[in-house]
């Protein structure tokens, strides 16, 4: 739930799906490895300040280094394109049966497109987790409506996100009373830990599948239609220093869409102007 | 209800709901019905029946919902009013309000106001109407709340009146209610049921009313209509069925504990409350005699200690203070207390589920083989213990990460099996059983690995009083030697299978001693957060121990 005190959950929700959108944009657009380590270091700060408590706080952490490392180690192994430069030679290339094995090394340049797609991956998703947890999901509803996205939509999409912090509090249940009953998951082997962790979806899509049912009914009694006309209470105006946050946002972000097309059209020879020469080597080295 | 409540109005109004040889027919082949009854404006009816009799079906066929599955076929008719309950969405909102029993998962957003609103705005209210009928539905259930106040942060009583308040907003002048007190302490209940009552009185809602308590119920329903294998079986004025009991016992329904004393006294008298019937007896309160301690046990020798202990969930504050226990083998130990007040805190601590912020948690336990605990904790909710197949791979499950396997895992599970009385249901899987079944499986799967300590976290929620006392029957059998800690709302369950009971109010532990002691110490405690039934109440004023009903009656003579 958003802790009110925090940094995001004073924030206009309005400014905090501009905020989400526009680093998406960003994370597509920029490819200069400083950028991305700024939008990435943004993302982290919005997590840190979306009020998240300590176990969840640690539990987005580690899952989202935990997806950076695998990213750049499987692209630092795997990466295909040339030039690349080997940083370490982990198996030499061979010929076996008149065929040639091309080895494994590790590639500097594979590294750095890894990192460059985690930056991409854990900027635009931390940004996300924060929306999701430091606005209260009826905000969210209205700010989707504002938006024009249809209401059913819109309202599953809040309504799910309410009960994120339910399915996770009945999951950490169903590890403690597996946990209890049964023998501790390093024991069991790669193949056994994998079952154990299969069986313990059971009991949450249960649950899930029990409140989803009472929650339908509760909808189809009170009148629910996703199709149908119903009233929507408008939302306050939105501070005035949160309008010029917005308004920076969005110059920001149009402004480096804007350079990357100008040297996309260069890149692909459909447009070039000699005179913008100093502003194309700019946009190289930082976007 | 006393022989001298006021009398409520006759009502000649024309049904508001009805059904006439009502029925459903499951692909199953189960078949519900056929049902007959009527709710007129401003009455009050009580659908009870036993478990699996279809009251909750039959609620659902007058809400419209069972077609809404796609499966089964409804016979006879349903009307509310002019209106076929299958009607649209929209028409069927103004026409009626359905409460579920489940407090959490029916609340379709996250605040107050906008929960109470939502139904105007199904129907497309204007704008600046909408805080208007909102504040009114909130007042009628005597709630006093603001529109942004978290629904989270509700009692299960207010998230209860929450719901009442929204399914009243667009003007429904029609309840169905699907046993709404199941989860929550007997104070929310009774105050739950009141606003019920008094929404019938003064806006004439016609109101039918699921329900397992039938104490609290029967104050303040007008007439009771019994359900028997689907089929309704009896159709009688509240008061009839509290001046004689035996529609009720022959069916194998609880009947109310002073009813079933003056009844069993030949007394004419229907007291509502200990002070009404202490007043027809023509007696005295005894002076007091408090007896049990308010803090601390000690118990020689301890499986778990507990000192100076401060604890709470996981980001969440501290709910249990300064709490001292001792827990001693063979010890069967009751914890109540009222919603909030951190009986599942302290059987998480006392499990090891969660760890004293402060203080200390002292644990002499035996541990099983690879680690593996011996103080296991069945969830308030036992679906999420249930992670296997079949129920028989459920009991086996425990025991053999202790190591047992061939023979003696089979004699384990067998034993389960049948102490539990899941023999037949050993081949199933867990999870499409029955709510008491299930909670069934979950206790006889954590009881079948033998902890030194096995805590039941309120086994009596939504659950009948048949399956409890049979679970709790099946954990005194022989070979469990080990401690039984439960938390219940439910203060005669304490006073028939335990040994000690505690009493835990705003986190703290106010009263230790043996289950009549404490019982009837909380019963004279002016203030106690803890509603102890009306005839603990009696005996304490009587200056007697707890006992059943006949009992009293036998000491009364």
């Amino acid at each position: 739930m958003p802790s009110g005190d925090s940094l995001r959950a004073g924030l206009d929700p309005r400014l905090k799906v501009a905020g989400v959108a526009c680093a998406s944009l960003l994370a597509v657009v920029l490819d200069s490895p400083p950028s991305l380590l700024a939008l990435g270091a943004a993302g982290v700060a919005s997590l840190l300040g979306a009020g998240l408590g300590r176990r969840a706080l640690w539990a987005a952490l580690a899952g989202g280094a935990a997806i950076a490392w695998s990213t750049v180690l499987s692209q630092a192994l795997f990466y295909g394109a040339e030039p690349r430069t080997p940083v370490a030679v982990l198996l030499p290339a061979f010929e076996a049966a008149g065929i040639r094995f091309p080895g494994l090394a590790v590639w500097k340049e594979g590294a750095l497109h890894g990192a460059v797609q985690a930056l991409r991956f854990v900027g635009v998703t931390y940004a996300g987790i924060a929306l999701a947890a430091s606005t209260p999901p009826e905000r969210l509803l209205q700010t989707m409506r504002r938006l024009g996205i249809p209401y059913g939509l819109a309202f599953m999409a809040a309504t799910s996100l309410r009960f994120v912090p339910v399915v996770a509090a009945e999951t950490w249940a169903v590890r403690v009373a597996r946990r209890q009953r049964g023998r501790p998951l390093w024991r069991l082997g790669p193949w056994g830990w994998l079952r154990e962790e299969v069986a313990m979806l059971r009991p949450v899509i249960g649950a899930s599948i029990r409140r989803a049912r009472v929650l339908a009914e509760s909808l189809d009694v009170r009148g629910f239609d996703p199709l149908a006309r119903r009233t929507h209470r408008g939302s306050g105006p939105m501070p005035a220093g949160q309008r010029l946050a917005l308004g920076g946002l969005a110059g920001v972000t149009g402004a480096a869409v804007g350079l990357k097309t100008l040297w996309w059209l260069y890149l692909a020879e459909l447009w070039y102007r000699p005179e913008l020469r100093p502003l194309y080597g700019w946009i190289r080295a930082w976007l | 209800m006393s022989a001298g409540a006021p009398a409520r109005p006759t009502v000649a109004a024309p049904p508001a709901i009805e059904a006439r040889g009502l029925g459903w027919r499951y692909p199953s082949g189960a078949v519900i019905g056929p049902v007959d009854l009527e709710v007129r404006p401003g009455e009050v009816v009580l659908l009870t029946g036993a478990t699996g009799s279809g009251k909750s079906t039959v609620l659902r066929a007058l809400a419209g919902l069972l077609p809404r599955d796609g499966l089964g076929r409804a016979t006879g008719a349903a009307r509310l009013g002019d209106l076929d309950p299958a009607a649209l969405p929209a028409e069927r909102v103004r026409a009626l309000g359905f409460v579920a029993q489940e407090p959490d998962d029916q609340l379709c957003t996250g605040r107050v106001g906008d929960e109470v609103a939502f139904g105007l705005e199904s129907l497309a209210l204007p704008e600046e109407e909408i805080p208007v009928r909102v504040a009114e539905a909130l007042a009628a259930v005597g709630l006093d709340l603001p529109w942004e106040r978290s629904t989270a942060a509700l009692s299960g009583g207010q998230k209860q009146r929450v719901a009442l308040a929204a399914a009243l907003a667009p003007g429904a002048g029609r309840l169905l209610l699907d046993e709404p007190t199941s989860q929550l302490d007997p104070e929310g209940a009774r105050g739950l049921l009141r606003a019920v009552r008094d929404l019938a009185d003064r806006r004439g809602v016609a109101v039918l009313l699921v329900e397992h308590r039938l104490e609290e119920a029967l104050a303040i329903a007008d007439r009771v209509v019994i359900l028997e294998a689907g089929a309704s079986v009896a159709d009688l004025p509240a008061a009839e069925v509290l001046r004689d009991p035996s529609a009720l016992r022959s069916r194998g329904l609880e009947v109310p504990e002073l009813v079933a004393l003056f009844a069993a006294l030949g007394h004419p008298t229907r007291p509502r409350d200990a002070e009404e019937a202490l007043a027809a007896l023509g007696r005295a309160p005894s002076p007091e005699t408090g007896k049990a301690r308010r803090r601390g046990r000690a118990a020689d020798p301890a499986l778990i200690s507990l000192r100076g202990a401060e604890a709470g969930w996981p980001d969440g504050p501290v709910v249990l203070k300064d709490v001292d226990l001792d827990l001693g083998a063979g010890e069967r130990v009751a914890v109540l207390g009222p919603n909030g007040a951190g009986k599942s805190t302290l059987l998480a601590l006392l499990a090891g589920n969660l760890r004293a912020r402060r203080g200390t948690r002292t644990a002499r336990l035996g541990g099983g083989p690879h680690g593996t605990r011996s103080a296991i904790r069945v969830p308030q909710n036992p679906d999420l213990s249930l992670f296997c197949g079949s129920v028989a791979e459920e009991i086996a499950y425990g025991p053999r990460a202790r190591g047992l396997s061939g023979a003696a895992l089979a004699l384990r599970r067998e034993e389960n099996l049948a102490a539990f009385g899941l023999g037949e249901l050993a081949g199933r899987p867990p999870q499409g059983l029955s709510r008491g079944q299930r909670l069934r499986v979950a206790v006889a799967a954590a009881a079948a690995c033998g902890p030194d300590v096995l805590l039941l976290d309120e086994p009596t929620t939504g659950q009948d009083r048949q399956h409890v006392d049979a679970i709790l029957a099946a954990l005194a059998g022989p070979g469990r030697a080990g401690a039984l800690v439960f938390a219940t709302h439910d203060v005669r369950l304490a006073l028939e299978h335990a040994t000690r009971a505690l009493v835990v109010e705003g986190g703290r532990i106010v009263l230790d001693g043996p289950p009549e002691e404490v019982v009837a110490e909380a019963a004279r405690r002016p203030g106690t957060a803890l509603r102890v039934p009306e005839l603990a109440r009696l005996c304490a004023l009587l200056g007697l121990s707890p006992r059943p009903a006949e009992e009293l009656a036998r000491a009364l003579g």
